[in-house]
């Protein structure tokens, strides 16, 4: 391993290659980033992808051959481990040129799995995430808005009983008179009540935030960032640690709003119909422009019926071309309402509430 | 953009029936929100008539203590000739002959009374004839115990936002007082808002047959998707028999509707129109050797439009077809034959 880190002329210790393929255990996974990652010095983020799925590592090579699209566009080989981990080599041509990296993907907890890597970030944006991306409905990524993130930095800190600090949060900004999209960092101390602000005055988006986690003795224990889809960065710090408390209270959270898309079909009970709608709510009313916004942009993903359109009050019924869920969906003032239908699935439901998140804006969402 | 007339017109039929059916849902709602305006008879609403015919009004409530009945008949359109709306409105009066079925301790109730629910649209052409049938001696239009409602959707002016749906009597009065107050203040009765954001999914169907495009973009989007096993298959194309079909349309029909006699027949009729017309429009197909049986794709329709539109673009294009078929043809001339007395023009010359 000592092969894959060099000193620099300036003296500074860079981080040449993965260290994935030497990894053949959850312990050497661990020695071997813990090691990294403690040491300061310029290399690739480690990254901790959160999925949720029913199925194994060893289906996605099968998921990928049975699927004639994809298998035009990915190669991949699931190689196992342990019981719980495996190693998953993905390759794919860009513009001509083969890309292709290596992950380990972690499976021991039913329902999800972690895919954890440090090659370079064009590999993961261009390769691994656009595969998880495709492999849509059999593997769902977790989409966040910036309120479910704080909530999860406020147990961050009630676990780790130091304190955690939103560094600096990038947002996508919309100013609700103008049409064009912009950019925003928000720096260091104070972020959270600039963000607070800028919501109030425009749309926003999260990108991603940076954070600080730190003990009662103001020691950095992790740095690292976040993004809305759960894309989780360590850039400093013991990997057993980001492990055990990061990832596992992620994952928690994770859950429970699987948990709050799951079941809610329409069904009949005792001879009547029960729906179980949810709502996604916005500070100001949601305006004829921003209507169009999101009947143009759902129109790609799914086959949908406008009953009402004009008007603030909008109805359409969707349906999601890939993974066949039914939904009605209403607009009316500040609230966007979801009620499903006949089919839906938790991750259809999820999917579509991001998918509106980013046309709309941010909002809360919320049990009717 | 829509094609023609037809398409529009198809359109608009369809966002009728769709808003017939929310109005369905918002009176269900009025009623259940405040129980001192009646009480709704649900899915017992089997009435008959002395000779034990069947009546199944849209809605049915009961009111007064158990002493009156009140049932609700919904129109998404009326017929465009008045003698059409007249026979309407008279068929109406066979409800008064409901008199078993109303779920009281005798089963019956003292008076009855029957609310006719239509669209504004509707509104001038319904209140000629009710006029017309009046002048024409037939009382029950003129007592008390027959009412006209109308639902609208009231245009938003900037800066007003709470207009939105409203229903509003036109004609007539029941019974009811607490409820013809509701309904009688300027303006009639908002519809709630949770009719507006989530109830109108609560059933899809009223008692009256669907514009096939309704029919056909219900199957689409919410019936078809349920049919596959698994989305993640190379599963393409699912061969669907009618009868699993009206199996899982059933929950979308209200359920009050009895599991017996006619309605399912009806309802599978409706179905079955659809399905067909899908197949007339290359969408689906007819499995051959099976009978009722239909082979779906998936996805079965993919476009950038909202569905209704292309649907009706695509039933107006394939009526102008089935009228003329390509250019307008020109008749050859016919020459008659010559006869022996005919002598040719160059003798003449």
């Amino acid at each position: 391993m000592s092969l894959l880190a060099v000193t620099s002329s300036h003296g500074v210790k860079i981080w040449m290659e993965t260290l994935i393929p030497n990894v053949n255990s959850m312990m050497s996974m661990r020695l071997a980033f813990d090691k990294k990652y403690t040491t300061r010095s310029k290399k690739p983020s480690l990254k901790a992808l959160i999925l949720l799925t029913k199925y194994s590592p060893s289906s996605l090579e099968q998921f990928i051959q049975e699927n004639e699209r994809l298998s035009k566009k990915y190669r991949i080989k699931v190689e196992s481990i342990e019981s719980d981990l495996s190693k998953l080599y993905v390759e794919k041509e860009i513009r001509g040129r083969l890309v292709s990296g290596e992950a380990i993907v972690h499976s021991k907890q039913e329902g999800c799995l972690i895919a954890y890597t440090d090659e370079k970030d064009y590999f993961v944006k261009h390769v691994l995430e656009t595969l998880f991306n495709d492999l849509y409905p059999d593997v769902l990524r977790v989409y966040f808005n910036y309120k479910q993130i704080k909530r999860f930095f406020e147990a961050v800190k009630d676990k780790c009983s130091g304190s955690s600090i939103l560094t600096h949060i990038s947002i996508g900004i919309r100013k609700e008179t103008k049409r064009s999209k912009s950019k925003l960092l928000l720096w260091e101390f104070g972020a959270e009540d600039e963000l607070e602000k800028q919501a109030k005055n425009y749309r926003i988006w999260i990108d991603y935030l940076d954070f600080e986690i730190k003990d009662k003795n103001d020691r950095i224990l992790l740095q690292g960032s976040l993004t809305n889809k759960g894309l989780i960065r360590l850039k400093f710090g013991e990997f057993s640690y980001f492990q055990e408390s990061l990832i596992s209270l992620f994952l928690e959270l994770a859950f429970r709003w699987q948990r709050f898309f799951s079941e809610r079909e329409r069904h009949v009970e005792e001879g009547k119909i029960k729906l179980s709608p949810y709502a996604i709510s916005y500070p100001a009313d949601i305006d004829e422009k921003q209507i169009l916004e999101l009947e143009k942009g759902i129109s790609s993903f799914y086959s949908y019926s406008v009953i009402h359109g004009g008007n603030p009050y909008f109805v359409v019924n969707l349906s999601d071309y890939i993974d066949g869920s039914s939904f009605g969906l209403t607009i009316l003032d500040n609230t966007i309402t979801i009620t499903p239908m006949l089919f839906s699935t938790a991750y259809g439901l999820w999917k579509l509430s991001h998918r509106i998140q980013r046309i709309i804006g941010e909002g809360e969402i919320r049990n009717i | 953009m829509l094609s023609s007339m037809a398409a529009m017109t198809c359109l608009h039929e369809f966002q009728k029936y769709a808003d017939t059916v929310a109005v369905s849902s918002a009176i269900y709602d009025l009623f259940e929100k405040e129980p001192a305006l009646g009480l709704f008879v649900g899915e017992e609403n089997k009435l008959r008539t002395d000779e034990g015919n069947l009546l199944t009004p849209d809605l049915t409530f009961r009111y007064n203590n158990d002493l009156n009945g009140l049932l609700f008949e919904l129109k998404y359109t009326l017929p465009s000739h008045i003698q059409d709306v007249k026979d309407t409105l008279l068929d109406l009066k066979k409800y008064l002959n409901a008199t078993r079925g109303w779920r009281t301790p005798s089963g019956r109730v003292d008076s009855i009374d029957i609310v006719l629910v239509c669209c504004d649209d509707d509104v001038p052409i319904a209140v000629k004839a009710i006029k017309e049938l009046v002048s024409e001696n037939v009382k029950f239009f003129d007592n008390i115990g027959f009412a006209l409602w109308a639902w609208m959707l009231t245009p938003v002016r900037s800066g007003e936002r709470e207009e939105r749906m409203r229903l509003q009597r036109i004609y007539g009065k029941t019974r009811n007082a607490k409820l013809e107050e509701r309904i009688g203040s300027t303006g009639g009765t908002r519809i709630s808002e949770d009719v507006l954001r989530y109830l109108r999914w609560l059933i899809s169907f009223i008692r009256q047959k669907p514009p096939v495009q309704y029919t056909m973009h219900l199957l689409i989007q919410n019936i078809f998707p349920s049919l596959r096993s698994s989305f993640r298959s190379n599963e393409r194309v699912v061969d669907a028999p009618l009868d699993i079909i009206c199996q899982r349309c059933t929950s979308f029909f209200p359920p009050w509707w009895e599991p017996e006699v006619d309605p399912p027949q009806i309802r599978r009729g409706w179905l079955k129109e659809a399905m067909n017309s899908l197949v007339g429009l290359k969408i689906i197909e007819k499995v051959p050797d099976r009978n009722e049986c239909y082979s779906i794709p998936f996805p079965t329709f993919k476009a950038r439009k909202s569905l209704p539109q292309r649907l009706c673009e695509l039933l107006a294009l394939s009526q102008r077809k089935k009228g003329k078929r390509g250019r307008p043809r020109i008749k050859p001339a016919r020459y008659p034959s010559r006869s022996a007395n005919d002598r040719l023009i160059n003798n003449y010359l």
